[in-house]
């Protein structure tokens, strides 16, 4: 009874260290008068939060992380889905494809900056093709391998049906690996996010990335921090986000 | 002594069928021909290559030598009017679909429009007493009526052969005997022949108007018996009818020997 409540509900204990820890780092910084850099009292970020966000700039920066992001996330995703299929259906499309796919898995998608830049210039559109490229390879892989988990059975039964290619992979494939393929989305979204401020960072004058790299490079180690926190908050809110709507469509089943 | 009913009407017909997958020989220079409205039964011990007969006549295997034929055309692939049962029903359904759609996935293959599948689905459902299920999802169903739902899909394909792999294995004995009656009056009424695997000697020779036995590895077919008992056929009366009683006899000693023999190797 006392463990389901606690189940149900917050757990309270959990905040304790993150909130000691805080505290200790505010008195460290008011008991100390050095002026540092890579630095800043918890307070401070926390004007410097409300400041930005209250300026609109963040904001503005978070719209541009997201739209990129998202841009390329479904770009990847739409690609390694379509591409993926035919790889988990067909025996012969894979080893055809298993020598170029595991040739270009190993490049950091990272890498391929520079590329970008060269063909798509500064902008939206560089950032997309970069987050595009690294969510494709596991949207492939992951969508494969789902496929390949289909009950065998289900397969038997379409074929015993005389269902057509498309029929079979609308009416039995796709609802069969739904719900892996909604994790791999949450996995593919999670890389999105982390690529996209890749790039605004080392790159690209744009979105949260960049504002971070401004506000390092003005010395405002209290405005990086808030971004920085800023960034954290809003993955987990959009983790989060698509973790409750997973066990809401799909129950257990996922 | 009546002819054989396969040279009637024959619908169904493997000719020198042999199969291997691999490097196993499956089977052997199988001929069988299966007449408008007959119920064949093929049975032997696990292994002997039963369910693999029942998909070369399906089309879901193709034979290493010989040919399948169905109104004299040769059966390259699954086709409508050649329907499949299988044995675990509970993988043969598809799990997000309740009743309905899963009958519905038939009318769609064979391309029925939207609106008549209403009514068919209503009917089908019917006819295997699961009314007032439609909604339900397959998990939400007990073992005997996934099975109806799923004999209720292949009979969306209106078909002319059912072909029928252990269907009622995984049953207990109430329910598969009103599934076997349920099949006979359905196959009665719509005139369509059925193949039927099974281990069970009791249950082919209940259904059966002829009884294969399927021997040895690769498997042949080692015996053949024609059942002639009455129908329509009754649980109680016709299991004491003398020549059912001497009907398993025969079939249990021909069971017995092949795996005497095997044993003997």
């Amino acid at each position: 009874m006392k463990a389901q409540r606690r189940r149900l509900g917050f757990n309270w204990r959990g905040l304790v260290l993150p909130l000691v820890f805080l505290l200790s780092v505010e008195l460290i910084a008011m008991a100390s008068t050095i002026e540092r850099d890579a630095f800043a009292a918890p307070s401070a970020v926390l004007a410097a939060a409300i400041r930005t966000l209250h300026s609109g700039a963040a904001l503005r920066a978070t719209s541009e992380t997201l739209i990129t992001a998202g841009s390329g996330l479904l770009l990847g995703f739409v690609i390694g889905l379509i591409g993926g299929i035919p790889l988990g259906l067909f025996r012969r499309a894979d080893q055809l494809m298993m020598v170029p796919l595991e040739s270009l898995r190993p490049v950091p998608p990272v890498a391929l900056i520079p590329l970008s830049l060269l063909i798509f210039g500064f902008g939206y559109a560089m950032e997309i093709a970069v987050v595009a490229f690294a969510v494709i390879g596991p949207i492939f892989l992951m969508t494969r391998s789902a496929i390949r988990g289909i009950e065998p059975q289900l397969m038997e039964v379409s074929q015993a049906l005389g269902l057509g290619l498309i029929a079979r992979v609308t009416k039995i494939v796709l609802p069969a690996i739904l719900p892996r393929i909604f994790v791999a989305f949450r996995i593919a979204l999670g890389i999105a996010l982390v690529v996209a401020v890749t790039v605004e960072i080392t790159a690209n004058p744009l979105g949260l990335g960049y504002a971070m790299t401004i506000a390092q490079q003005s010395l405002q180690p209290d405005l990086m921090f808030a971004l920085l926190l800023w960034i954290g908050l809003t993955g987990w809110s959009l983790n989060a986000l698509l973790l409750r709507a997973e066990s809401r469509l799909f129950g257990a089943a996922a | 002594m009546a002819p054989a009913p396969a040279a009637a009407d024959p619908v169904l017909a493997a000719s020198g069928v042999s199969l291997d997958l691999g490097d196993t020989a499956v089977l052997r220079d199988i001929d069988l021909v299966v007449a408008r409205g007959e119920v064949v039964c093929i049975v032997g011990a696990s292994g002997c290559g039963k369910t693999s007969l029942l998909r070369l006549l399906a089309g879901l295997l193709h034979p290493t030598a010989g040919a399948i034929s169905y109104e004299g055309y040769p059966v390259r692939r699954p086709r409508s009017d050649i329907a499949f049962v299988f044995q675990d029903y509970g993988r043969a359904l598809l799990p997000w679909r309740n009743a309905a759609q899963n009958v519905s996935l038939a009318l769609e293959a064979i391309g029925v429009p939207r609106l008549a599948r209403g009514k068919r689905i209503e009917e089908l459902l019917h006819k295997v007493g699961l009314d007032g299920h439609a909604e339900k999802l397959p998990r939400e169903l007990s073992g005997g009526m996934q099975q109806r739902l799923q004999i209720a899909r292949c009979l969306a394909q209106e078909p002319s052969v059912l072909l029928m792999d252990e269907p009622f294995g995984a049953l207990d004995a109430m329910t598969r005997q009103a599934l076997q009656d349920e099949t006979l009056a359905i196959a009665a009424a719509s005139r369509a022949s059925i193949v039927f695997v099974t281990h069970d000697l009791d249950e082919a020779i209940y259904l059966g108007d002829r009884v294969l036995g399927l021997a040895g590895s690769p498997g042949r077919i080692g015996e053949t018996v024609a059942v002639r008992l009455p129908r329509p056929r009754d649980q109680l009366t016709t299991r004491e009818n003398p020549e059912f009683v001497r009907l398993r006899r025969a079939l249990h000693d021909f069971i017995g020997t092949v795996q005497s023999d095997r044993h003997a190797r």
